[in-house]
Parts: structure tokens; sequence; C-alpha cells
């Protein structure tokens, strides 16, 4: 396998280099480098969208949620993504209404414009940096944790994590975001191609669908069904997820982004439905791998199960492609969003605009040190991380929408601050100094319900003082 | 039916799906069966209810109010 992994290793490293090389330009300026000229076809939308959204925390942590908490994951990420496909045709529109004749750099930019207040564009961005860094760290974290199962006796977990780190840095420093996005073209494909492999041979390992389900049945029949065995998929998590993944397109700016150079609207509704079905493509095989391993290693940790499932039980040339695609997939995310922030600070800077670029592409720099420092200190549980990010950037999405649909926004002025206020009690609540439930009712759906009221009573209020 | 319409029913349409999504009709607490095509209950419904989402997409993309104004 190593020989293969090295082959494979070597390709992989010169197409990004040549698609750094290609997409490269000596004239960095805002709009060229951070929204890759604003002319993005739909062949283009939607494997960077796909890529961007569908990462480690598909190809690791799905697999190991089914394997854990059953078919309920299904409606958790499959059902909650394509709601948000429809969410990004219904909403995006107005979104790109919105900024259309405005130059589009962040959406902390774009909400400091909104508001007419640079509380409002640091809200957005703060919101958008505490809750995304941690969300970068387990992509950088899940595929170091897995190199090192694969290999063990090799290198520590943190020299994975600096590899990918750099490797991530070079091409998005240099190439702009016009390079992560033809990279997210050849990551999206090898995520979908391997992932597919796998989990046909996972799924003929154990005899067919109907096999698999009928001996899970004898095993654990709890698997079959929502909550799960340990009961997570209660209607308040369900919910919370299904409501904090639809806000992702508006909240997190990595996909924010991607939406707005999409180049028409056309366009846009071209690479929802691409991304519609790419999702229910992507998530599907994951069904295999969880119950290939609820079988096969029903009490084994996450990183056993995942070093089993996709390495050692796979045919070594396989397992070449399979770390391939899924360092693959941990950058194309991971890059996106680091690169996004750096966007966002941008938006926020004014100035020479040279001056401002070089600033923000330094940021990126710093991004990414303190979502490697995260790494190596976070935890494994991949997918509640990645929900913890989703649920908390979802804050955001009352101030977001009242910036996009009410054109008074401006007068608002508490809303931004009223954010900022729920984004602290989160992380309070996540770091377990308050509780994560209040009157039975779980924190992030509690905050995002009273802000999303906020936000409309004060809207009303507003319309009827006018009146 | 004007696209207008079509559009509205299709938003509608989502809601409904959404709202059944929480209830025992797709994700009833603890049952597996029926089973269809070997699958347990709430997964060949998830199934449905995806392949039913993204039909809507499908027709709400071609009836968007958006998608009229760039063809004008």
């Amino acid at each position: 396998m190593i020989k293969t992994l090295i082959i494979v290793g070597i390709i992989y490293l010169g197409i990004l280099v040549s698609f750094t090389m290609l997409t490269r330009t000596r004239e960095k300026d805002s709009k060229s480098y951070f929204m890759a000229g604003s002319n993005l076809g739909a062949f283009l939308g939607l494997f960077t969208f796909a890529a961007t959204l569908f990462s480690t925390f598909t190809l690791l942590g799905m697999p190991d949620f089914f394997r854990v908490h059953g078919v309920g994951a299904w409606i958790f990420l499959a059902v909650s993504d394509i709601v948000m496909v429809f969410g990004l045709l219904w909403v995006g529109y107005y979104l790109r209404k919105k900024t259309s004749g405005y130059q589009y750099l962040g959406m902390s930019g774009f909400m400091e414009r909104c508001y007419e207040s640079r509380t409002a564009g640091l809200v957005a961005f703060l919101g958008a940096f505490i809750f995304l860094v941690p969300y970068v760290a387990i992509q950088i974290r899940g595929v170091s944790i897995f190199l090192q199962e694969a290999f063990p006796q090799s290198l520590p977990v943190w020299v994975y994590s600096v590899c990918i780190v750099i490797i991530m840095l070079i091409y998005s420093e240099i190439g702009g975001l016009k390079a992560i996005i033809y990279s997210d073209v050849l990551q999206g494909i090898v995520l979908l191609v391997v992932i597919w492999i796998i989990g046909f041979l996972c799924l003929k390992d154990v005899g067919g669908v109907t096999q698999m389900f009928t001996t899970i049945g004898e095993q654990n029949e709890a698997l079959l069904s929502t909550p799960g065995p340990n009961g997570l998929f209660n209607f308040q998590f369900l919910l919370g997820s299904m409501v904090a993944i639809c806000m992702i397109p508006f909240t997190q700016p990595q996909v924010s982004t991607r939406l707005i150079i999409m180049k028409d609207q056309k366009a846009l509704f071209r690479t929802a439905i691409g991304l519609g079905t790419f999702a229910i493509l992507v998530i599907l095989p994951t069904v295999f791998l969880g119950m290939y391993g609820a079988i096969k290693y029903p009490d084994a940790t996450t990183s056993e199960f995942l070093g089993n499932t996709l390495i050692h039980d796979q045919p070594g040339v396989l397992g070449a492609f399979v770390i391939i695609g899924l360092i693959a997939a941990a950058i194309s995310t991971a890059d996106s969003q680091i690169f996004a922030l750096g966007g966002e600070t941008r938006s926020l800077m004014s100035g020479e605009d040279r001056t401002m670029v070089g600033r923000a592409r330094l940021s990126i720099v710093v991004f990414a040190v303190l979502s490697f420092v995260f790494a190596i200190m976070s935890s494994d549980e991949l997918v509640l991380l990645a929900r913890a990010s989703f649920a908390g950037t979802s804050l955001l999405a009352p101030m977001i929408f009242t910036g996009i649909f009410y054109d008074q926004s401006a007068r608002l002025k508490a809303l931004p601050i009223l954010t900022l206020v729920a984004i602290i009690i989160l992380v309070c609540s996540n770091f377990g100094l308050i509780g994560s439930m209040f009157l039975g009712i779980r924190m992030d759906l509690l905050l995002l319900g009273l802000l999303s009221v906020i936000a409309v009573i004060l809207v009303q209020v507003d319309k009827s003082k006018e009146a | 039916m004007n696209r207008k319409t079509i559009w509205t029913l299709c938003r509608v349409a989502v809601l409904i799906l959404v709202i059944l999504t929480f209830t025992p009709l797709f994700t009833p607490q603890n049952q597996a069966d029926p089973f269809l095509w070997g699958m347990p209950y709430t997964l060949w419904m998830g199934l449905i209810l995806s392949f039913l989402l993204l039909a809507l997409t499908v027709l709400g993309s071609l009836v968007h109010p958006g998608r009229k104004k760039e063809d004008n």
C-alpha cells in the first residue's frame, strides 16, 4: 500500500500544484483573490459547494454516527441538507439581490453596511471566528488521528496536522479562492468515488442490504430506529440540527461567499439541484460503512473502527486512495473556511486594496495556526463538534436575515448586541459554565428561537413607528 | 396555474414535509417495521422524504420568480 500511496500522493500534489499555478495571478486585488472574479458557473459551483460542505465530518464522522446512533443519522444530515438546499434556492436569491451592485467581500462587511454599525460587522465576524475555528480544527484532527491509526508507530498526530496546515496554506495563499475552487472539483470527485467503492465493498462483505439490517436487528435493534441506542436523535436534537444546518449557506462565510460569486441565478439553481443530489449520493454509502461497523466493530473506539473499516479491511491499493481522499476532503473544507475568515477580515477593513489584501492574507496564516492549536487540543467527537459549530453560527441567522429582508435594518441597533449576548451564552454553555438545557429546551435552540422572536418584534415595532 | 402559485405551493409542500419529519410518520420511536427493500422504516421513509424534497427543489428552481426575471 505504501508504494501506491506515494504514487497517488504525488499525483494528487502534482494536480494541486498545477491548479495553483494555473490560477495564480500577479495582481491580487480583493475581487480576484477573495471572490474568484465572481463568475462561477454551475459545474464549478456544485463541486466547490460540495467539497466545502462534505468533508472529514462526512467521510469519518457520519459512518461512526450511524454505527453508534443508528439510522436516525439519515434524518439528522441527509434530510437536513436537502432542506438546506431548498433554502439556498429560496433565500439565496434575496441575498444575491440585496448584494448586487455592492462589492461584497464577506458577511461581516455586509452586516456592517446593512446595520450601518461597526458592532454588527464585528459580531458577524466574531460569531464566524468562534465557531469556525473549531470546525476547521476537527477536519485537521479527524484526518490526523486517522493517519496515526492507519500507520501506528509512525508520526505523532501533531506532525500530520502541521503537514495538512502547510499544504492548505501554500496553495490557498498563492492561488486564492480560484485555486481552492479548482482543487475542490478534484477533491469532491475523489471523495465521492472513494466513499462509494468502500461503501459497496462493505455492503458486499455483510451480505447486502437485507442481510445487513437483519444482522443488526439481531445484535442491536435500537440502531434501526430513532432515537437510537443512546437516545440522541430525539425531537429537539433533530429539529435543532435541521435549523442549524439550513442556516449554513447564510451564516457560514465559506458557503455564503460561494453563493454570492455564482455567475447568475440559473447557475445557482443548477448548483442547488446538483448539491441536493450530491448530498444523497455522498451520505448513502456512509450508512453502509456505519452498519458494517455496527456488525463488525460494535465496541471499538472511533479510530479503531475507522482504521479497520477504511484501511485494514480494504485492498491495499484502495486504502491508499482512501487516505488521499480523506486528506483531500479535510483540506478542501478546512482551506475554504480559513480562507473565508480571511475574506471576513478583509470585508471589515477599509483602505488601499492591495495593502488590505496583504493584511487579510496574513490573517489567514493566523487563523490556520489557531486551528492547528485547537486541533491538537480538541476531542474526537467529530460530528458533535461540527454540530456545535453549525448551531453556533446559526445564532447569526436572525441578524443576517433581518439585514437581507428588512431595508431599514440600520434602525435596529439592538439586534447585533443581542446576538453577541446569545453567542456568549452559548459559548459558556458549550464550556459547561452554564447548563446546556433551560426549561427543558436545548440552549442552542432556545437562543435561536428567542433571537428570531426578538428580530420579528423589533421589525414590527419599527414598522409601526414609521407608520 | 402560474409560476408564482406553483412556487408558493413548493414552499408550502417543503414546510409540510419538514413538519412531518418530526412526527411518527417519518420518525416513529423505537419502531423498525415495516421493512422495505431490506431497510428499516425510518431509513426508507427518510430516503423517500429526501427524494421528495429534491424533486420540490427541482420544481422550485424551474418556477422561481428569479428565473423569470433573468429570462426577461
